[in-house]
């Protein structure tokens, strides 16, 4: 018998303290690898997602918040800016592209989004194919004709020729919900296309002209929200960002920017769940330690007698390290296992939320943690080890022992 | 003919909790014979079963010289050691000493695996027939926990026969026993030592047990040695 069939064997004779021992080490490795999978999901999701958008135009304001309702449709638009910086902008030679978005309108809290089939033209990059692909029907041609995000569709179950009418605001009135959103405007939307899943916010957005948003107020050339703009290169970005920037109308943001402050907040956050998977991982390593001395009353005895019938002190040591790598082995994997399963939860929590796809893959940072935790467990294995290869035989053997 | 086992000028001391030190045993000279039967009888804390430890390699000397068939206990390293326990000793314990967590079976097998004498195929075979030997082939996959008292020790006798040991040591193999129990793990005993010529060095302080044997070996503060009759 082999000290790794040894080992096993008496984890299976001890099973609650087994069971018990690796239960703790693997939730102290789910709770640590969660927070990792759910901020490395979340900061992917919001990258994929603000990768077609260079720069926004919008009013002045919070620059987070023009993003995050821009981007994400999320959050209350800061303001408008005036019509004819968004024609200034189609005409600047330096811009690519500039693309009007009016905000004003929701039908049961999904944004009705005002745009140009431009919009859907947007790439990541010029290379890359569009962002966003049609998956039934056509784009908008005329007023009051919408094409969903693919998130919309489904959550709101419209499908093609489908009509509805939406209610001012970009959230919806807790009256409107009631009265199902008959509102106020009296020509209904009527849907001839619906998007391609992007995995990203803007799946929950339904588009329409930005001619419908200003008729549907009353208008004939409205303000816009923002101004979705691609220069033509990277010295022109920088050019009009700063004088967008000095003037008093608008302000312009790049997103990458404004990210990446969120995501020195989301760090501090991770830092401190860190600092607490730390604390839980730790006491899960003391716990393999007490669970391995708890029995060492019972494991004194059984290795005076594995020594009497000639087994080496390395292979009695072995067989204690063997049981610890196999308890932390099975801990660290259906911990990986849970900690997967909850960030999976979690973004499908924050998908239905926000529409950002946050599905945690492996990372490399998993496996060398996984792998530290494992060797965190052999280490507490150490001490008791050490008990075991210091354990005096004859003295064990006695009946009174 | 060569002594299986020679010892001289023996002190094994050890210090109490206190610090001082205690001769544990202190026996001059002794000498057996292959196949002879020995009994050591002493009042409880004479040195028996530190004796037996001692030709166990399980206690260091103090002073002396313990030769088990020619080799000196004292000059081997703890692997050696080790690996001479293996397979020169078998040990009947008075309290069975059997792992809790193994059967009858894999319990006569783990004595098997440190001796690493024979292959692994060939060690459930002798591991089922030497229990069979001992009556308990009918109990080769019950725990230590299913076992009465005569059946844990009839596993012991099996697991000290498993490596075909040239000594046995028992150290008060029946004082955990019932009359009835006693009596047929002690037949059983001597029957397998006699069929195999295995010399058997047996601690008690029971009186039928010393009328059985070949010698008595009486440990002290005055050590004497007695030849039977039968002797």
């Amino acid at each position: 018998m082999l000290p790794v069939e040894m080992a096993l064997r008496n984890l299976r004779v001890r099973l609650l303290q087994t069971g018990l021992t690796v239960l703790v080490i693997a939730l102290g490795v789910a709770v640590a690898l969660s927070v990792l999978l759910i901020a490395q999901g979340v900061k992917e999701g919001i990258k994929r997602a603000s990768a077609p958008f260079d720069m926004i135009i919008g009013a002045k304001g919070s620059a987070t918040q023009l993003v995050m309702n821009t981007i994400f449709l999320q959050d209350i638009p800061v303001g408008n800016i005036p019509h004819d910086l968004y024609l200034f902008m189609k005409t600047d030679p330096r811009v690519q592209s500039a693309i009007p978005i009016g905000l004003g309108d929701n039908y049961q809290g999904f944004r009705v989004v005002g745009t140009t089939p431009a919009y859907f033209e947007m790439r990541e990059k010029p290379t890359a194919p569009p962002y966003f692909a049609l998956d039934q029907g056509r784009l908008f041609t005329a007023e009051f004709e919408v094409v969903l995000g693919a998130g919309a569709a489904r959550q709101l179950g419209l499908e093609l020729g489908d009509q509805f009418r939406a209610g001012h605001g970009v959230v919806a009135a807790v009256e409107e919900a009631e009265e199902d959103h008959d509102a106020h405007h009296a020509r209904p939307y009527e849907v001839v296309g619906i998007l391609a899943p992007t995995a990203g916010p803007l799946d929950l957005g339904i588009y329409t002209s930005i001619e419908t948003v200003w008729e549907a107020h009353g208008v004939l050339e409205g303000d816009v929200t923002a101004i979705i703009v691609r220069p033509q290169g990277l010295g022109g970005l920088m050019r009009i960002y700063q004088e967008v920037n000095s003037s008093r109308e608008a302000q312009a943001v790049m997103p990458g920017q404004i990210l990446g402050q969120l995501f020195s907040l989301m760090g501090q956050g991770q830092q401190a769940f860190g600092a607490l998977s730390y604390v839980v991982l730790l006491m899960a390593a003391i716990t393999v330690m007490l669970s391995l001395y708890g029995t060492m009353a019972e494991r004194r005895r059984e290795v005076a007698i594995l020594r009497s019938l000639g087994a080496r002190r390395r292979t009695v040591i072995s067989v204690v390290l063997w049981e610890v790598f196999f308890m932390g082995l099975t801990g660290v994997l259906l911990g990986a296992g849970l900690g997967h399963l909850s960030a999976l939860g979690v973004g499908l929590a924050v998908q239905a939320q926000t529409g950002v796809a946050s599905f945690p893959g492996f990372y490399l940072a998993e496996v060398s943690a996984l792998v530290t935790v494992l060797a965190l467990s052999m280490l507490s294995g150490l001490l008791p080890a050490r008990a075991v290869y210091r354990v005096e035989v004859a003295r064990n053997l006695a009946p009174s022992a | 003919m060569e002594s299986v086992l020679s010892i001289s000028d023996l002190v094994v001391r050890f210090r109490s909790p206190d610090g001082l030190p205690l001769t544990a045993l202190d026996l001059p000279e002794l000498t057996v014979q292959p196949g002879e039967v020995i009994t050591v009888a002493g009042s409880s804390g004479s040195g028996k079963t530190t004796l037996l430890n001692v030709i166990a390699g399980l206690v260091e000397l103090s002073a002396g010289s313990v030769v088990v068939q020619g080799r000196s206990i004292g000059a081997m390293s703890e692997t050696q050691r080790d690996r001479f326990r293996a397979r020169t000793i078998g040990y009947v314990h008075q309290s069975f000493n059997l792992l809790p967590g193994y059967t009858a079976l894999e319990n006569v097998l783990l004595a098997m695996t440190f001796a690493g004498d024979r292959p692994r195929r060939e060690q459930q075979g002798r591991a089922a027939e030497l229990l069979d030997r001992v009556g308990m082939g009918h109990r080769l996959s019950h725990r230590p926990g299913q076992l009465s008292g005569g059946e844990l020790q009839r596993v012991g006798i099996a697991r000290a026969l498993a490596n075909d040991p040239p000594i046995i040591l028992a150290d008060e193999p029946t004082a955990n026993l019932d009359e009835r129990n006693a009596r047929q793990v002690l037949e059983l005993l001597y029957e397998t030592v006699r069929e195999r010529r295995v010399t058997l060095i047996l601690a008690t302080h029971d009186p039928t047990l010393i009328e059985r044997a070949d010698r008595l070996v009486r440990l002290g503060q005055v050590w004497e040695e007695a030849r039977h009759a039968a002797g």
